[in-house]
């Protein structure tokens, strides 16, 4: 008896992130165990292995509005500034000039970013405004560009980022699993992450305790901004096209992998990590969704849906639990 | 206060009358009886969901779900008339099913506490989906022809069209300034937990603000339909960011519960007037967006440099 009460008690010592991500873990298990019950295609190694790869791109382009919403802020213009990134980088790769693509990219992503950042940072613009501005800009300015063409056929060096594979993994897993690993240490072993934290559960008591409270936004913005033109690349490199047009949806796919993965819309609350699990259940819903035959119209209206649910439910469990410990502490 | 207000508006009547000036020299075909028409034709629907984001602006949130809920009316208005089921249940089937929307918006931002553009950002998504799927993703052809006497027609000698610009501004004015829940949605805007104190009904007003909101956007719905002679799922989509531009141009700064009627009409003349001066111009559609949300950024900058002086 004593062994388990002590190991209850042990549980409810865990950290709250760790606790919210085993939750989410396990709802991911169970929608996996529902589908593989549901649908015989489910549960094979070319179905999982392609539902891990389409996880690992949702995941890439929601680590950046992880860092958003980590400080109370939120990044709309994810989708249109990969489809600026995506055209830049492509018309430098169909000249031949691989690494001129790769760094157009990233530069166009992050000049996107830093725009957004100096913004929301500096004047005191919301994200919602300065973000949602950011997505017809980069949008208008991609479909410009292009003239509303797409840019296609690239060569094989370069495709490689995304259709190579290594020890038999298709190389984008990697890639997401290298990054999502960077992003846990900065958020969790770096002074910037500590100061993201910092600024998400607490701006005034983050200003006055002496963190630049501009700059730490200003760096989230354009740390989101620079995923997203590598996410850029790495999409490109994948559907061997760069379309200004793609990526309408994807604000609202990371918003949702990030949300369901325990990050919290408070600010200060969740992190990278949560969000591969996020990503996970999202390309498992989508995946579920897929193989029952469910229009992709439809599929827009649950991953909305979904959103919803979703915040809802964070929203009331917290008030609960708020008043769980009140009564504790009475 | 005031007087930010008082110098407030004239910048926007300013900037509008130099746009004017430019584009009467840059185009011929500008400043025409026929141009003016179709200007206060394309500014009518802006104007009204320009209403609708106004209110939730005021409230201290936003509208993101706009546009979509555009085209879902506007798509479902289109069917009944295809059905020719007539032209009454039409409208009513809008309005109701945009009101719907606005008052789910309400739901879960008021009663719930889902931050505003989590929760029009989703409901955006699901009634573009609907809207699709009703649709099966073409314009709806076919509708009754008496419905585009909204964009056709004249009353008293007046546009209809302007007519309806008019009413809706004299009854947002009455609604905003005269009646005790204009007073309580600024009370709100301005410091919802001070309004709360004071006895404001802040879960009340401000889901009945989304519910008006939807209301209007189902209004001008019609008036799209009306003027496309179709129903296009995605005809309404940007119209919520044209709408937070006139917003923000018009002096509704988010979070601050300043701005009115006033501000708005200028506002939507402005964004109009612009659209409308960069297609005679020929700037291209997609440029046109980038330079609709340099307007807004740089309204914003504008403000923020103003507050700080003051």
């Amino acid at each position: 008896m004593q062994t388990t009460e002590k190991g209850i008690a042990k549980f409810f010592q865990i950290p709250n992130q760790i606790k919210v991500e085993l939750t989410r873990f396990s709802a991911l298990i169970i929608i996996c165990v529902v589908l593989s019950l549901v649908s015989p295609h489910f549960a094979t190694v070319a179905n999982l292995r392609n539902v891990v790869l389409q996880a690992s791109l949702l995941a890439l382009i929601s680590f950046g509005m992880t860092f958003a919403l980590l400080v109370e802020g939120i990044d709309l213009s994810v989708g249109s500034v990969i489809a600026l990134a995506g055209v830049v980088s492509a018309s430098f790769v169909v000249k031949g000039g691989t690494a001129e693509g790769f760094i157009a990219g990233l530069v166009v992503g992050a000049a996107c970013g830093l725009f957004n950042g100096l913004l929301i940072g500096y004047l005191g613009i919301p994200p919602v405004i300065a973000t949602y501005g950011m997505l017809f800009i980069a949008r208008g300015l991609a479909l410009q560009y292009t003239g509303g063409f797409a840019i296609y056929s690239f060569d094989l060096r370069f495709r490689w980022i995304a259709t190579g594979t290594l020890l038999g993994i298709p190389l984008p897993i990697i890639l997401t699993i290298i990054m999502a690993v960077i992003l846990h240490l900065l958020a969790t072993r770096t002074i910037l992450g500590k100061n993201i934290y910092a600024v998400g559960s607490n701006r005034t008591a983050a200003k006055y305790s002496g963190i630049k409270v501009g700059t730490v936004l200003l760096l989230v913005y354009l740390i989101s901004g620079t995923l997203s033109g590598f996410a850029a690349i790495v999409y490109i490199a994948r559907l061997n096209a760069a379309e200004p047009i793609i990526g309408s949806l994807f604000a609202l796919d990371a918003i949702a992998a990030t949300v369901i993965g325990g990050t919290s819309f408070d600010g200060g609350e969740g992190g990278p990590r949560g969000t591969v699990i996020g990503a996970l259940i999202i390309a498992v819903i989508r995946n579920g969704l897929n193989l029952l035959k469910v229009s992709t119209q439809w599929q827009m209206f649950f991953i909305g849906a979904i959103v919803l649910t979703a915040v809802t439910l964070d929203l009331v469990t917290k008030k609960l639990s708020m008043a769980g410990t009140k009564s504790q502490s009475l | 206060m005031n007087r930010v207000k008082l110098e407030k508006i004239p910048g926007a009547v300013i900037v509008l009358v130099f746009a004017i000036i430019i584009f009467s020299i840059g185009s011929r075909n500008f400043l025409t009886i026929s141009n003016a028409l179709n200007i206060i034709m394309q500014g009518t629907v802006l104007l009204l969901v320009s209403f609708g984001m106004g209110l939730a602006i005021l409230s201290g949130g936003v509208d993101l779900s706009i546009g979509a809920v555009l085209g879902l009316s506007g798509v479902i208005a289109g069917i009944i008339m295809r059905a020719e089921m007539g032209i009454v249940p039409a409208v009513f089937a809008s309005i109701v099913v945009a009101t719907l929307v606005g008052f789910i918006n309400g739901f879960f931002i008021a009663r719930l506490g889902v931050p505003p553009f989590v929760a029009t950002f989703s409901t955006m998504s699901m009634a573009h989906g609907m809207a699709l799927v009703i649709s099966k993703e073409g314009s709806v052809w076919g509708i009754d022809q008496r419905i585009r006497w909204i964009s056709d027609g004249y009353v008293l000698g007046i546009p209809v069209p302007l007519a309806l610009a008019i009413l809706a501004s004299i009854v947002f004015l009455i609604l905003l300034k005269y009646t005790s829940y204009g007073v309580g949605i600024y009370a709100i805007g301005g410091n919802e937990e001070a309004a709360l104190y004071s006895g404001v009904p802040v879960v009340a007003y401000r889901t009945i603000a989304y519910g008006i909101s939807g209301l209007i956007t189902g209004i001008a719905a019609i008036v799209l339909v009306a003027r496309m002679n179709s129903a296009l799922p995605t005809a309404g989509l940007g119209y919520e960011w044209d709408a937070i531009a006139v917003a923000v141009v018009g002096g509704l700064i988010f979070g601050t519960g300043k701005g009115g009627v006033l501000g708005i009409v200028v506002g939507a003349a402005l964004i109009s007037v612009v659209r409308n001066g960069l297609n005679l111009l020929g700037v291209g559609i997609y440029l046109q967006v980038v330079v609709v949300g340099l307007i807004i950024v740089l309204a914003f900058v504008l403000e923020v440099l103003y507050r700080k002086k003051d």
